[in-house]
């Protein structure tokens, strides 16, 4: 902060001086008005009040200043022979020498308590500045945090303009300042590029081409030195004491600079943690979720082959039966898998129109292929969207998946399109046992899966989470509501936005 | 009627008991089913079954602890099937007891020869018998004497300590670390070059091929087995 003009007065010492002198004035004044109402001896403790005066207010040396002036007055104006600095009786000698040492000693002392005090208070305010910064720089999230922390408490401390300036390419670029619009010269940017690649001080200059009101010191943060603090020395008198505090607080910056960058390491190290994590139970989820039907498959199959004959017919059939399940089981995993290997390796997806009526029909005849004896009923409003044919039909294939896994064999799953709200609505039903309302929202992220009493077979947590990605790569949005109609079931609501031929909307 | 051998099937998948239950029934086994651990080790206890079959990945306990349970108090033979062809896993399985693996997807035949194998493993095996016959090999324990057809085979300690290991859990798995930490003691137990050069020399001393064993038979990257093959 800049003082304001009038503590600028206030310091200056050709003010205080004119003050003193006031002071022993006016003391001189008042021991010639109360001179016939007073004893003589109590007339010098007037002059001991000013010199009090001025010693507390401006400190030891116009204390003492001012005890040497009230001497001399007190000897001029008072004492015989009046109007000279001559003194006529010895005991009058004496007594001003006394009253000389008095009044010294009590300038000096009230003018030491006054600097105490001075000084005291000027490094409280200091001790709060760096108190202040370190709040905010060891809860700072990013370096600007810091530095305008950083820029704030020094300004406080030298109570004129700060900057932190950064070395960028040619220019060096003002990171933070106090004031906040702050702005370099030509001069003072020569010199701050000049400490950073000297690694060295520079002072200010007080006047001349390269006249600069800052000194430039540059500040390191770890391996290299990027940055410069460009500060002013504040007052002249308190520059070494300042300079201490200041080393303080650039330490503290340092530190903090590091903690940060220390965090920063810590979260990229736990996030790759995590992601390794994750892939290696992708991985390992896999390779079971793979095996476990191709064991089926196998076993089943060398079973068949090596103990025909001891097998009775039904059982054949049954394990017949299994190989057929397992296989499809394994290749809409497989698609699952090729799928959400292109959503990822951002294939384009190919957007044709579809009419849904026509669409959805295809479906229902795939689903009927690949879930047999289960019940399908599937309507459809003369509507079109943009779609890829293939993905879009992974979508209901995944959701009747899902729907088949968690409901009786004997209910129905309904597939329906209609007009909402000026998109196409695809809803997916079923009769089964619902989702939990804690689940809703989880329900579409990867892994997740539900146990149920129902399940022949594990799904990987993939399928729902892939229809998720591809309704959201074709522009649209997916939603499941549980219960879904008479107090039971799961309706998945994919919305996408219509496209009629031609594409107009 | 001769009693078929009781099977116990540890699966929590119902696709794989949907063919083993028919195959092993087909080749003249009795089955029973189990498709948590829990209820593996209460049928351990109370149907005492000869040999059992057991999944690694069941969804209540970690393969191998349900084995240390079982070796408690049994020494039923066990072959564990394995989804992941890990070593770590199928080592640590054997480690704990088990005597064979097989990993999905597997043949059928693959699994009855591998149970066939245990199941002809006498139990109780704590202690090692006298006098072990295998192949033309005849192996005297206690004088520590082993002759090959009739003729005597000079072994060294160590080779011998090594063959009759081999030799008294026939037909079962033993990991690198079993062999090393029971001929060696255990602080040898990672010097798995020491026990390959071994097994060469005690190959070459019985092995009617020594570069194609069909007694000490090599399981990659787990262990070695004795066991006849012809």
């Amino acid at each position: 902060m800049e003082p304001s003009p009038f503590s600028r007065a206030w310091r200056s010492w050709p003010f205080r001086l004119s003050v003193s002198v006031a002071a022993v004035a006016m003391a001189t004044g008042a021991v010639a008005g109360l001179a016939g109402h007073v004893r003589a001896q109590f007339l010098p403790l007037t002059y001991i009040v000013a010199v009090l005066a001025v010693a507390s207010l401006f400190g030891l040396r116009f204390g003492v200043a001012a005890a040497v002036a009230s001497f001399l007055a007190l000897n001029f104006f008072f004492i015989e022979p009046r109007f000279t600095f001559s003194v006529g009786e010895p005991a009058d000698l004496i007594a001003l020498a006394f009253f000389l040492v008095a009044a010294v000693l009590v300038g000096s002392l009230a003018g030491r308590l006054r600097e105490v005090a001075d000084r005291s208070e000027r490094q409280a305010n200091l001790l709060r500045a760096i108190a202040d910064f370190t709040d905010v720089a060891w809860e700072a999230k990013d370096r600007l945090e810091i530095l305008t922390a950083t820029v704030r408490a020094v300004s406080r401390m030298t109570g004129g303009p700060v900057a932190i300036v950064r070395r960028r390419g040619e220019a060096p670029l003002v990171e933070a300042s106090m004031p906040p619009e702050l702005a370099l010269d030509a001069a003072e940017i020569i010199q701050a590029t000049r400490a950073l690649d000297r690694h060295a001080t520079e002072s200010a200059v007080e006047s001349g081409w390269d006249a600069s009101r800052f000194f430039a010191r540059p500040l390191r943060f770890g391996d290299n030195t990027d940055h410069v603090l460009l500060a002013t020395h504040g007052l002249e008198r308190y520059a070494g004491e300042t300079d201490q505090f200041l080393d303080t607080l650039l330490d503290q910056t340092t530190m903090a600079v590091q903690r940060l960058g220390f965090a920063e390491t810590q979260a990229r190290a736990a996030a790759q943690i995590e992601e390794e994590r994750l892939r290696s139970a992708l991985l390992s989820s896999i390779s079971h979720d793979l095996r476990t039907p191709l064991a089926t498959i196998l076993g089943a199959v060398t079973s068949i082959r090596e103990l025909g004959d001891a097998l009775a017919p039904a059982t054949k059939d049954d394990l017949l039966e299994a190989i057929e399940q397992e296989t499809r089981s394994l290749s809409r995993f497989v698609a699952n898998l090729l799928d959400m290997t292109r959503l990822q390796s951002g294939v384009n997806i190919r957007l044709e129109h579809l009419a849904l009526a026509n669409f959805l029909g295809d479906v229902e005849d795939r689903l009927r292929h690949l879930f047999p004896g289960r019940r399908f009923s599937v309507s459809a409003a003369p509507i079109g969207v943009a779609a890829d044919p293939l993905l879009l039909e992974q979508v209901f294939v995944n959701l009747a998946e899902n729907a088949v896994r968690h409901s009786d064999a004997a209910s129905t799953i309904v597939i329906d399109a209609h007009r909402e709200g000026g998109k196409a609505v695809i809803c997916l039903s079923d009769e089964g046992d619902g989702i939990p309302p804690a689940d809703i929202d989880r329900v579409f992220d990867a892994f997740y899966r539900r146990d149920s009493q129902n399940s022949r077979t594990r799904g990987l947590g993939l399928g729902l989470a892939l229809c998720r990605s591809i309704v959201t790569a074709l522009g649209g949005t997916i939603d499941a509501r549980s219960p879904a109609s008479g107090g039971k079931g799961t309706r998945m609501e994919v919305r996408l936005p219509i496209r009629d031929p031609g594409g107009s909307r | 009627m001769t009693t078929r051998d009781r099977i116990l099937v540890v699966d929590d998948e119902p696709q794989i008991q949907r063919f083993l239950r028919p195959a092993l029934e087909a080749s003249g086994y009795e089955v029973i089913q189990a498709t948590t651990a829990a209820e593996a080790q209460r049928m351990v206890a109370a149907m005492q079954p000869r040999a059992i079959i057991l999944d690694l990945g069941l969804p209540d306990a970690d393969g191998k602890d349900v084995i240390k349970t079982i070796r408690r108090w049994t020494q039923t033979p066990i072959v564990v099937l394995t989804a992941r062809d890990e070593e770590t896993e199928i080592i640590a399985a054997l480690d704990a007891g088990g005597n064979d693996y097989v990993s999905k997807p597997f043949g059928i035949g693959e699994l009855l020869a591998r149970l066939r194998a245990v199941l002809r493993m006498p139990t109780g095996q704590a202690n090692m018998p006298g006098l072990l016959e295998v192949g033309g090999l005849a192996i005297n324990i206690e004088a520590r004497e082993v002759t090959l057809r009739g003729a005597p085979v000079h072994l060294t300690p160590k080779e011998f300590d090594l063959l009759a290991q081999l030799a008294s859990n026939r037909g079962r798995v033993l990991t690198h670390r079993m062999l090393l930490a029971r001929v060696w003691g255990p602080a040898h137990v990672e010097d798995s070059q020491y026990l390959r050069v071994f097994v060469g020399q005690l190959r070459s001393k019985v092995e009617t091929d020594p570069s194609r064993p069909n007694l000490i038979l090599t399981v990659p990257g787990v262990g070695y087995k004795l066991e006849r093959v012809d």
